[in-house]
């Protein structure tokens, strides 16, 4: 079998680069959005941890119990939030249970299920945790595209830039 | 050893990501920006593409060489990048022969056991030479990314931002 290492260390260094991100962003940040009918940073960070939950409520269902627990009644693709703790608790829960179901298919030998057919990593389980690693950077580089259209200072980018330091340890 | 298999699985799908944006892009495309001194489309996705020369030169130069042009210099007095002046619609062969040698790169340092150089002490990829791949994988769908808000920003109807989509499958497969 594959070694799912170096896929590990990259979700651990990409959940520190969310949380980063979330220590970084003010309440004014997180409002911004680019008045043309796109998410707000807040939107995009909730639908960055919602989406861990989104999935696994389909292709392993036994694992999305903590990430409901933080949704409630509202469906996991539709939840969204302005609270940082409340997007902070939704990623670190959703990045545990994505660790947990990815190890879990990877000890049984069983597929992610496929309910509607839309392709759930069956190559792989461990490749759910590269999506969810260029997932949240297709967003962080919305956010900061956002944050500069909007008027970010060049020492508030230069910083959020430091971002990539992460990924050349 | 680092087991590169699932790393070289992910960046040939990177590869096919950006091979789906190249294709989808319109010509009219190329000159988006914010209008706020962000980048172009064009000059992100040679951002994008120049990603892997940039770095190689200074960490494992050899390997560089053959995205160079030896008899041009560029205002370092450095080698040329031999797709500096081209066309945005000719990146594909950069985004290609990148890819070939970063996977070189790390596949020589990993056989040889030989770190990385790290010219400015910043610790570059020291705790194993594969976590280059996977800093350009982000770094590429990071700026994806932003090329996707400029497409959306510049006009593009949902339908066919829904379309631009598709390329969240390649990840899944």
């Amino acid at each position: 079998m594959t070694d799912p290492a170096p896929l590990l260390e990259g979700f651990r260094r990409n959940a520190r680069l969310n949380s980063f991100f979330l220590d970084e962003l003010t309440d004014v940040d997180l409002a911004l959005s680019d008045g043309q009918g796109g998410m707000t940073v807040a939107q995009m960070l909730s639908h960055m941890g919602a989406s861990r939950g989104g999935w696994l409520a389909e292709m392993s269902p036994e694992f999305v119990a903590s990430t409901v627990a933080i949704t409630g009644d509202t469906p996991l693709w539709q939840w969204h939030t302005t609270d940082r703790a409340a997007i902070r608790a939704m990623l670190d829960a959703g990045d545990e249970a994505a660790v947990q179901a990815v190890q879990a298919h990877l000890d049984s030998g069983e597929p992610f299920a496929d309910p509607r057919g839309v392709g759930t990593f069956p190559s792989n389980p461990a490749l759910f945790l590269l999506y969810m690693i260029v997932h949240d950077a297709n967003h962080r580089g919305q956010i900061v595209a956002l944050l500069r259209q909007t008027g970010a200072t060049p020492e508030r980018l230069d910083r959020l830039e430091e971002q990539w330091d992460l990924w050349r340890t | 050893m680092t087991d590169l298999t699932l790393l070289l699985d992910s960046l040939r799908r990177n590869a096919r990501v950006n091979t789906f944006l190249l294709g989808a892009l319109k010509p009219e495309e190329y000159d988006l920006s914010d209008g706020k001194g962000g980048q172009t489309v064009a000059q992100i996705l040679r951002h994008m593409a120049g990603f892997r020369v940039g770095w190689l030169w200074h960490i494992s130069r050899e390997d560089a060489l053959p995205l160079l042009d030896p008899t041009q210099k560029d205002a370092d007095g450095d080698p040329q990048w031999r797709w500096h002046d081209r066309a945005p619609n000719e990146l594909q062969g950069a985004f290609t022969e990148g890819d070939a040698a970063a996977v070189q790169a790390v596949q020589t340092h990993l056989a040889s056991g030989e770190p990385f150089a790290d010219p400015w002490n910043e610790g570059t990829y020291q705790s194993s030479p594969a976590h280059f791949l996977q800093h350009t994988i982000v770094h590429d769908s990071h700026h994806r990314g932003q090329i996707l808000t400029l497409l959306r920003e510049g006009g593009r109807s949902k339908e066919e931002m829904d379309g631009l989509d598709d390329f969240w499958a390649i990840w899944r497969e």
